[in-house]
C-alpha cells in the first residue's frame, strides 16, 4: 500500500466521519445549505490534492475547518465590490414585520448582507463559540481586528433590523 | 450576551440544522478521491465505492445509461471493423452553453412524478423504473427517489429530485379532466423557475421518454439464468478491472428485463463490462468472480482512448461534486464516438467549465435544462 492509497483511505474516512459537521459550518458561513455544499465541496476538492499535508497536521479537522474559512473568504471577495440594488435595501428598510418568521427572515437577510469577514467573525464567535484569540488565529488577523469586525457587524445588524430589535419575543433564544 | 447576540446564535444553529437535514437526505452526495490522472488503476480504485454501491445504483444506472448505448452491440461487434474514434480531447469543441443552468432560471425538467411522504409532488429522475411495471406508489427515501418496481423497491442515491412547488392534487385533477392526464408515477415534463432543488412549476405535461431508454442486454442468458451479484462480487469485478485497466472499459449494472421481484428489490442486475481484448477470455475471468452475473461486451476503442476517457470522467466527477449536479453510471463507449456513460441532470456553470476540453467525448443526456434550450437536450443522440 503506497502513500497515495493511505492518503486516499484517510481522506475517505475523514469525509465519512466529518462531512456532517463540516457542512454545518460551511452552511452557516455561506448562509445557505446549497452554498454551503458548494463551499465544502470546493474546499475538499482543493484539499484532496494535498491530503498528506492535512494528515500531517496536528488536527485534520482544524486544518480543514480553517481551509473552509479561508476558502469562503477568498470565494466571496468579488462580492465585496458588488453594489446592492436599491430595491433590496428598500425591502429591508420598509418590509413588513408582522411576526417572528418575518423577523427571522429579516435577520437572516441582514446577516447575508454583512461583509464576508464580519459574518465569518460572527460565525466563529456565536456558532463555534471561539474567543477573540481563537478567532484571530482562524482569520489570520489581530485580536483588535476581530473585536472591530464583530462590533461593526452587530452595529450594522441593529441598524438593519430596527423593528426586530425591539421585539423581545424575537430576540429570545429558542 | 445581548438579545441580538442570542438571536444570531439561534439563527446560525437553525441554518446548521437545515444542513444536517440535507446531509442526511443526501448522504451519498459527498464523495471525492485522491486524484491521479496518470494512472487509470487509481481511478478504478476510486470507483470502488461506486462498485460497492452498484447494487443500489443498478435500477437507476441501468436505463439511465441505456440511452448512451444506442448503437452499442458490443458482443457482436468486431473491433477490427470499427476503427477507434478520434482521440479526445479536441480543441474544436462546442460547449452546450445554452444548457448551462443557473438558479433563478426558468427550466424544463423531465422525470417521474412522485408524491413524497410529506405530500409534496416531486420530479424524480428514475429511468430504471421502465424495466418493471410503472410504479403505482412511489415515495422519496432518505437518499433519493424510491419507487416500487416490479414488486420490489429500488433506491437511487444521488438521483435527481426536484420539488415541484405549485403542483397540488387539485391541479393534477384538473389536468385529468381536461384530457391532458398527468399520472402519478408517470413521466412528466415540468416547466418553472428553478431555485436550488425546487421548481416553481408553471406548466406540467405528460412526456414520453425516447425509445432508447429501453435497454436490451447484449448477452444471452446463462443456462441457469442470470444471478444477482453480491456486493463482494461487484467489488471483486471492479478490483480485477482495475488491475487490468488496459483491457476494460468501465462497468454498469443493468437490471434484468422481466427479472424477479427479489432481484429488482435489491437493486441488482447484470454487470455489463466492456473489454478491449478477447470477450471470451474476459468473460471467463470475470465469471469466476461473479458467476452468471457479468455480461462482457467488446469495445472498439484502444486502451489509450479509454484511459483518456477515464481522465475525463474524473474531471467531470470532481466538477460535478462541487456543483451538486448528479451523474450516474460508468464509463462506456459507443459505436461512433468516445462516449461517457454518465447521465447529467443539470449542467451548472462550474461543471460546464470543467467539461470544456472533453465536450466532444460526451454524450449529453440532461434532464433539467433552461426552458429556452432546444427541445431535444440529449446531444449526440
Amino acid at each position: 500500500v503506497g502513500p497515495r492509497e493511505v492518503a486516499s483511505e484517510h481522506f475517505s474516512t475523514f469525509v465519512a466521519e466529518h462531512t456532517a459537521a463540516l457542512l454545518r459550518v460551511a452552511t452557516v458561513l455561506a448562509g445557505d445549505v446549497s452554498e454551503g455544499e458548494d463551499l465544502l465541496q470546493d474546499t475538499l476538492s482543493i484539499l484532496v490534492t494535498r491530503w498528506p499535508k492535512v494528515m500531517a497536521a496536528d488536527s485534520a479537522m482544524a486544518y480543514v475547518r480553517r481551509a473552509l474559512i479561508n476558502r469562503h473568504i477568498s470565494r466571496s471577495r468579488p462580492l465585496r465590490v458588488r453594489s446592492a440594488p436599491l430595491t433590496e435595501l428598500d425591502d429591508i428598510a420598509i418590509g413588513e414585520f408582522s411576526g417572528q418568521v418575518e423577523d427571522r427572515d429579516q435577520l437572516k437577510r441582514a446577516l447575508g448582507r454583512l461583509p464576508t469577514r464580519q459574518r465569518t467573525a460572527l460565525v466563529l464567535r456565536y456558532f463555534l463559540d471561539l474567543d477573540d484569540t481563537q478567532i484571530a488565529a482562524e482569520l489570520g488577523c489581530r485580536i483588535g481586528t476581530v473585536r472591530s469586525l464583530i462590533s461593526r457587524a452587530l452595529a450594522t445588524l441593529r441598524t438593519m433590523t430596527p423593528t426586530a430589535a425591539d421585539n423581545p419575543v424575537f430576540w429570545s433564544a429558542p | 450576551m445581548t438579545d441580538l447576540e442570542q438571536a444570531i446564535r439561534a439563527e446560525f444553529h437553525r441554518e446548521a440544522d437545515t444542513a444536517t437535514e440535507v446531509s442526511r437526505a443526501q448522504s451519498a452526495a459527498l464523495r471525492l478521491a485522491i486524484p491521479d490522472t496518470s494512472s487509470p488503476r487509481r481511478f478504478r480504485q476510486w470507483l470502488l465505492p461506486i462498485g460497492a454501491a452498484a447494487a443500489v445504483l443498478a435500477l437507476v444506472a441501468g436505463l439511465a445509461l441505456s440511452n448512451h448505448l444506442g448503437g452499442f452491440r458490443g458482443s457482436q461487434r468486431n473491433p477490427a471493423t470499427h476503427p477507434p474514434a478520434t482521440p479526445p480531447p479536441s480543441a474544436n469543441v462546442v460547449l452546450p452553453e445554452s444548457l448551462v443552468v443557473h438558479d433563478g432560471q426558468t427550466v424544463r425538467a423531465t422525470g417521474k412524478l412522485i408524491l413524497d411522504a410529506s405530500n409534496r409532488y416531486e420530479l424524480c429522475d428514475m429511468s430504471g423504473t421502465d424495466w418493471g411495471p410503472v410504479p403505482s406508489v412511489t415515495s422519496r427515501g432518505q437518499t433519493g427517489c424510491t419507487g416500487l418496481v416490479g414488486g420490489g423497491s429500488g433506491t437511487g442515491p444521488g438521483s435527481f429530485v426536484a420539488v415541484l412547488s405549485g403542483v397540488t392534487g387539485t391541479t393534477l385533477e384538473a389536468r385529468v379532466s381536461s384530457g391532458s392526464a398527468v399520472k402519478l408515477g408517470g413521466w412528466v415534463q415540468a416547466i418553472g423557475r428553478l431555485q436550488g432543488q425546487t421548481i416553481a412549476t408553471t406548466a406540467l405535461t405528460s412526456w414520453t421518454p425516447p425509445a432508447e431508454f429501453r435497454r436490451q442486454l447484449d448477452c444471452p442468458a446463462p443456462a441457469g439464468g442470470w444471478s444477482l451479484p453480491t456486493k463482494a462480487q461487484v467489488r471483486a469485478v471492479v478490483d480485477y478491472m482495475g488491475s487490468h485497466s488496459n483491457r476494460f472499459a468501465g462497468l454498469i449494472s443493468v437490471p434484468l428485463p422481466g427479472g424477479s421481484a427479489s432481484v429488482l428489490a435489491d437493486g441488482g442486475g447484470v454487470l455489463v463490462v466492456g473489454t478491449t481484448g478477447p470477450v471470451a477470455q474476459a468473460t471467463q475471468a470475470l465469471d469466476q468472480l461473479a458467476p452468471d452475473a457479468v455480461c462482457v461486451i467488446a469495445t472498439p476503442y484502444s486502451a489509450d482512448q479509454l484511459q483518456s476517457a477515464d481522465v475525463a470522467v474524473q474531471k467531470i466527477m470532481l466538477a460535478n461534486q462541487s456543483t451538486r449536479s448528479t451523474l450516474m453510471g460508468g464509463l462506456l463507449t459507443s459505436s461512433d464516438k468516445m462516449m461517457l456513460g454518465w447521465q447529467l441532470v443539470r449542467i451548472a456553470p462550474a461543471t460546464a467549465q470543467a467539461l470544456a476540453p472533453y465536450a466532444n467525448m460526451i454524450s449529453w443526456d440532461i434532464r433539467l435544462v433552461p426552458a429556452s434550450a432546444p427541445e431535444s437536450w440529449s446531444m449526440n443522440r
